[in-house]
């Protein structure tokens, strides 16, 4: 299986908002599309899924043009909502309808994916009461039958729990091709690792990935190969190490318990921060480094922390943005 | 772009989902409910209001009545209760005391009538006494009233040696007549009460049907577009199939809230017929013009009828289905609700405006006109006034008006529905359709 995607562009008017976006992914991963705000990435993601028509360029799932009729898509969208007055029950199983899951079949994904993202209590509001009833009724006074609950709405929940619906939405196909778009945005720490969890999972299983965030650490965290879009073009683009590798170990972290500014000045080495005696430095590579380290070793200065790094993708980010802009 | 099958993929499962909630929704349901009660105590309530009477065995207010003839002409007692049908139940008596003394004589249920002359000069004088006023003024009193009337009538020609014939012929009645060459060259075939008031009554159903389709479609669409679901749905529905899956949802709900408030209307009629005299229902038609004898009512009219009506819905959901994908938020759907509203008010206003006219240049252009000839075409041929060939013409136009519509929505549709932002006004939606406007970038 393969993803191609080809000379994508998208133009309103004579303002053009993705231009010529190509990339492919020949097996099973993570493709990360990173971007400035108003970059393009959704309007790319919108003209892939063929929600927005493309003025050129196309999008190939195993040589075939990408369609719910070519590839079963999961996409969790950034602008993210549910009917607020309907049960949620009924809005996964029509979901998993239009995605052409039987109700029955719905049912127990809904039922598995319930279980793993901790949403039972509101899709089994029931269940949950009458396991809660039991428990009360081995008391000394026995509980009366408890009220039948009404099922929940979807304004009923927490913003968190109503993310976690909508993650459901997108998995409950089974999908070959999961596009996240942000989606560990608004998440507390505990639902981001449930939902890390479960991506991690997805992965696991061999499915094909795109995943658009402003979160470079998570990113990082999942993605072999990256696109960074600014202003509609695609301004650097490859394997995630390799890129990294390309630029070198220029970042040096050094924590001393001494003032070591003459020393770093000597060897050449620019501050970027520094508090009590922890340095983050900016090297040209490992040999200015070492002669900043040998230095130090000579002068008997001891040393608590020498971590040598490539740049992170953070770094990298805001670096080929910034080129782009200046070069504009 | 032109439209393909695919375009309507998945069109079923959203109609379903729609309709289901629909009629899930509280107050869709009270809506229903009350408009349903409505139509089953309508009949009972036109009845008792109509002054129908309840034809069961009940009793009459007057079982007695008692005849003082103070005049010399005799009239014959037994010939009162034979001229109304109604009035066989009363025992008519001579009265053989003072009219001054009626208190004293009258028992409940007893009525006197005194029929005397003040003088020669002067007319003739009949009266009703009673111990109550329901009385005097019953049913029962005035029929009788009539009754003895009549046949005092008869007994003065009688007694003038005048024949009822005679009579007959000095008091028939003459009418004038004035013809201009036109209305002689077109006669009327429906008088101008007819085609008024089923013209205002057609018109009037059939703007409350589509303002109430279009206030659902917007609201449906909106309430999609502000839950931020469309981008969901739209990976495994295209957007004119979620458009036109809403519509028919929207449409069915409506007429199933038609056609419920008629079969209740229905049940009401069958159900109250069984204890009152219904055909104070018939009247209140009647009273306007409307008659079945009257129109060209047959099967191919009502067919007629129902396509006219489909037609039209068709262009106004559509129309709904536009302004409210041009919307982002709920706060923007009254506005959304006014553009189509205005449009079927003027559909409307114009359909009453020509109701009065006899045929003619101005009819036939109305009945042809896209949106208006949903108003008028079908009425117009049920008086006469178009024949069946404008009739099909009309379908014609508002059919072409119909895929013009569905065309420029499948341009721009898919960028409609995933816009988000203030709201699209008609110039930015041409705009959209050549290919101009900005409009549905999200990033």
């Amino acid at each position: 299986m393969s993803l191609q995607v080809t000379n994508l562009t998208k133009k309103y008017g004579e303002k053009t908002v993705v231009d010529h976006l190509s990339f492919s992914m020949e097996k099973p991963g993570v493709y990360a599309l990173l971007g400035t705000n108003g970059a393009g990435k959704t309007t790319s993601i919108r003209m892939m899924l063929g929600m927005l028509a493309r003025d050129e360029g196309e999008v190939l799932w195993n040589g075939a043009p990408l369609s719910t009729a070519t590839c079963n898509v999961g996409y969790l969208a950034e602008e993210r909502g549910l009917y607020p007055k309907y049960t949620l029950m009924d809005q996964l199983i029509y979901f998993a309808g239009l995605r052409g899951v039987s109700k029955a079949e719905a049912k127990k994904r809904i039922k598995y994916w319930a279980e793993r993202l901790e949403v039972e209590e509101y899709l089994y509001p029931n269940q949950v009461k009458t396991d809660s009833a039991e428990k009360k009724k081995t008391g000394l006074f026995a509980a009366k039958a408890p009220k039948k609950a009404k099922p929940k709405l979807a304004d009923q929940l927490s913003k968190g729990n109503q993310q976690k619906i909508q993650f459901m939405t997108a998995l409950i196909s089974d999908p070959e091709l999961l596009i996240l778009d942000e989606p560990l945005s608004g998440l507390d720490p505990v639902n981001t690792d449930l939902f890390k969890g479960i991506i991690r999972e997805e992965i696991n299983k061999g499915k094909y990935l795109i995943m658009s965030s402003h979160q470079m650490a998570t990113v990082e965290e999942f993605c072999t190969d990256i696109t960074i879009m600014n202003r509609s073009k695609a301004v650097l683009q490859g394997h995630l190490n390799e890129i990294k590798k390309s630029y070198g170990r220029v970042n040096l972290s050094l924590k001393v318990e001494q003032d070591i500014e003459s020393y770093i000045r000597q060897a050449g080495a620019s501050i970027v921060s520094e508090k009590e005696f922890e340095y983050q430095l900016k090297v040209s590579g490992e040999q200015q480094a070492n002669h900043l380290l040998g230095n130090l070793i000579n002068a008997e200065i001891p040393i608590i922390t020498f971590d040598l790094r490539e740049p992170s993708l953070h770094e990298i980010f805001v670096e080929k943005v910034g080129e782009a802009n200046d070069a504009e | 772009m032109t439209l393909s099958k695919k375009d309507f993929q998945g069109t079923g499962k959203v109609f379903s989902f729609t309709l289901l909630q629909m009629l899930k929704n509280k107050a869709n349901l009270v809506s229903l409910i009350i408009m349903v009660l409505f139509s089953l105590l309508s009949v009972p309530f036109m009845v008792l209001t109509g002054g129908a009477d309840m034809h069961m065995d009940e009793e009459f207010m007057i079982q007695t009545a008692y005849i003082r003839n103070e005049t010399n002409y005799t009239i014959d007692l037994e010939q009162i209760a034979e001229l109304e049908p109604e009035l066989s139940a009363i025992a008519v008596k001579e009265a053989e005391f003072e009219a001054e003394d009626y208190e004293a004589h009258l028992n409940p249920g007893e009525l006197l009538i005194r029929i005397y002359q003040e003088s020669l000069l002067e007319g003739f004088v009949v009266e009703a006494s009673a111990l109550t006023e329901d009385e005097s003024e019953s049913y029962e009193a005035s029929l009788m009233m009539g009754a003895v009337l009549r046949v005092f009538d008869q007994a003065r020609y009688e007694a003038m040696g005048i024949t009822e014939e005679q009579i007959a012929v000095i008091s028939s009645s003459y009418e004038v007549n004035v013809t201009s060459v036109d209305d002689f060259l077109n006669p009327e075939t429906t008088s101008f009460d007819t085609r008024y008031w089923l013209q205002y009554i057609y018109a009037i159903v059939i703007m409350v049907l589509s303002i109430l389709a279009v206030s659902y479609i917007i609201r449906a669409i909106v309430e999609e577009k502000a839950s931020k679901l469309v981008e969901l749905l739209m990976v495994s529905v295209k957007p004119l199939a979620l458009v036109v899956g809403k519509i028919l949802a929207s449409m069915v709900f409506v007429f199933g809230m038609i056609a419920s408030m008629v079969l209740g209307f229905v049940i009401s009629y069958l159900v109250s017929s069984l204890f009152f005299d219904v055909s104070v229902v018939g009247g209140i038609f009647g009273t306007l013009g409307i008659s079945a004898d009257s129109l060209n009512v047959d099967a191919p009219a009502i067919v007629s009828i129902v396509i006219s009506v489909l037609t039209g819905f068709t262009t106004f959901s559509i129309l709904a289905g536009l302004f409210g994908s041009a919307c982002s938020s709920t706060s923007e759907m009254e506005s959304a609700i006014m553009a189509p509203t205005m449009i079927t008010m003027a559909g409307y206003l114009v359909s009453v405006a020509i109701s009065g006219m006899n045929g003619g240049p101005v009819v036939i252009f109305c009945s042809l006109c896209p949106i208006i000839s949903v108003f008028c075409g079908p009425v117009q041929y049920l008086v006469g006034n178009i024949g069946f060939p404008v009739l099909v013409l009309s379908w014609v136009l508002q059919l072409a008006v119909v895929v013009l519509l569905a065309l420029f929505c499948a341009k721009i549709y898919r960028e409609l529905i995933i816009y988000r932002g203030s709201r699209v006004t008609v110039k930015q939606m041409i705009a959209m359709a050549m290919g101009k406007s900005g409009k549905g970038k999200v990033n």
